[in-house]
């Protein structure tokens, strides 16, 4: 198993989005032959999610920020998502789906869904979330 | 991402999709089956195949694409979903006339 590794990205969005966030994802996923497809899908899931979501509402106009922390571990998957955008109306605790019908607000009830913990935080005007999945051993 | 469209005998388009279905292409898939549809093409199947990941804008894409292709009196289908990315749920194919 190798050591805990951490990869950072900075990107300023737009021009940067979500598809820079699933590159960096598949370098570490090579690197990490030993992650299982289900531990990888569950948290790209989440972290897609979390990225659209920081995109789509942090952006007052002038675009957003963001800093990416990945850390790998011998035990989980960690992000932790810095933004500089608007502060977040976070409700992660009373998220549920919403009717079968409807075209949006499933992502914060599918990140609840796919990691062990969500967090959220906001200092120094900026906008800090923090995901982990415990991996299956 | 890219797409494709082809049509059966019985004028049914398949839209083929290559590539991540997330916010950045949500967007193509809505015009594309709303362009399907504009064009009297109301019964449709998305094609799965080769899209190794969908998340919630994805879905909500496609889900816009049933509604407005049931307003029209037809339908919309996926075919081959998780044939790539690995998920469990199951591969659906057209069944209809």
């Amino acid at each position: 198993m190798p050591d805990t590794r951490l990869r950072s990205i900075e990107m300023s969005c737009p021009p940067d989005d979500v598809d820079t966030v699933h590159d960096i994802l598949q370098s570490v996923w090579d690197d990490h032959a030993e992650v299982s497809l289900r531990d990888r899908i569950s948290f790209e899931t989440a972290l897609i999610e979390l990225t659209s979501n920081v995109m789509r509402h942090a952006d007052a106009g002038a675009g957003v920020l963001c800093r990416l922390d990945l850390t790998v571990s011998a035990d989980s998957l960690e992000a932790t998502l810095t933004d500089s955008g608007q502060p977040g109306d976070v409700r992660l605790g009373a998220a549920e789906l919403p009717d079968e019908l409807a075209e949006s607000g499933r992502g914060l009830p599918l990140i609840n869904a796919l990691v062990d913990v969500v967090e959220y935080g906001r200092g120094d005007d900026h906008n800090r979330w923090y995901i982990a999945r415990k991996l299956a051993r | 991402m890219e797409h494709s469209v082809t049509y059966t005998d019985g004028g049914v388009a398949i839209l083929r999709l290559q590539g991540n279905l997330n916010m950045v292409s949500a967007p193509a898939v809505r015009e594309a089956v709303a362009s399907l549809v504009a064009e009297g093409s109301s019964r449709v199947v998305v094609d799965l195949a080769d899209v190794p990941f969908l998340d919630s804008s994805g879905l909500g894409a496609l889900i816009g694409g049933l509604k407005s292709t049931r307003q029209a009196g037809g339908d919309l289908r996926i075919a081959s979903a998780g044939s790539k990315s690995g998920s469990s749920s199951s591969s659906r194919t057209w069944s209809g006339s």
